[in-house]
């Protein structure tokens, strides 16, 4: 099952929250670590991946849902519109877009830090996907609705 | 606009990104939650479960009440300022029950000095949605 769906030409944030292997506590990632991101198409090869998001694209920021810790362990990954776009030169795509159905990548985020290169996530053994679907459209946009009740 | 030491219910829609966009189905939600940001961290946090946001029926119209409490806007309590306007961001994100989540609605929020407050929300399908794994290193 894949981590989650996106449509071409949105955008979409992978935030990876990072905690010790051996316990639940928080690791900060924030430097010197260094962060990559690799996809790679399932079934394809990640020595020739799609694309790459070195520690310059990404973000870390402490994790939003623990309001009370400031350890900076959450790695925010932007996937934007340059990367799975209706337009241009997108690097991640449905499979024979536009109209077409569905492209599954494979994704794995690594932190090599004190010279420790570890791959945070997939966990080993495991495989993490996301998929692509098609669109024909570029950035639909919906009414937002807050009235003060 | 909000002043403070009063509570004001605000109204969000949660919209799919079909076309037309329709309601999300909140009947089967685990747990919603709202968050106001401050730099990527958590200053306000809501949740179905918990308390402070209510499920307007029927569920599957996609529509919940978030209750802002006065001390959520409270400088006391570290959101807003006595002298400076502040901005934050704001969030919800649905639990589902396969034990995913996901942001399905983001926007940006101004504390004025004087206490009072005022929301806005702007995003657009498909747009700033978010997904949250977790990682070991």
């Amino acid at each position: 099952m894949s981590d989650f769906t996106m449509r071409e030409g949105t955008d979409y944030t992978i935030r990876c929250i990072v905690t010790g292997f051996m316990n639940a506590l928080p690791v900060n990632v924030s430097t010197p670590a260094t962060i990559d991101v690799v996809i790679w198409p399932v079934g394809g090869n990640r020595a020739t991946p799609t694309l790459v998001k070195a520690t310059d694209k990404v973000s870390v920021t402490t994790n939003p849902l623990a309001t009370t810790d400031t350890t900076l362990c959450c790695i925010n990954i932007p996937i934007l519109e340059a990367d799975a776009g209706t337009s241009g030169n997108p690097i991640l795509t449905a499979a024979g877009s536009p109209g077409g159905s569905t492209m599954s990548y494979r994704y794995e985020i690594s932190v090599i830090k004190a010279g420790k290169r570890q791959v945070v996530y997939p966990l080993e053994g495991d495989v993490a996907t996301f998929d692509v679907t098609s669109s024909d459209t570029w950035k639909e946009t919906i009414e937002a609705v807050w009235p003060e009740v | 606009m909000l002043t403070a030491g009063t509570t004001r219910n605000l109204a969000i829609a949660i919209e799919n990104n079909a076309r037309p966009p329709g309601p999300i189905d909140l009947t089967t939600i685990t747990d919603i939650a709202w968050l106001v940001l401050d730099s990527g961290r958590g200053v306000i946090q809501k949740t179905k479960l918990t308390g402070g946001i209510l499920v307007v029926p029927p569920a599957n119209a996609g529509n919940i009440l978030v209750s802002m409490l006065a001390d959520d806007t409270s400088p006391a309590f570290g959101v807003g300022s006595t002298t400076e306007v502040q901005t934050y961001t704001h969030e919800a994100r649905l639990f589902y029950s396969d034990g995913t989540q996901e942001v399905v609605v983001t926007g940006s929020l101004t504390v004025e000095p004087t206490g009072s407050w005022k929301g806005e929300v702007a995003w657009t399908s498909g747009a700033d949605r978010v997904v949250y794994v977790q990682g070991r290193y």
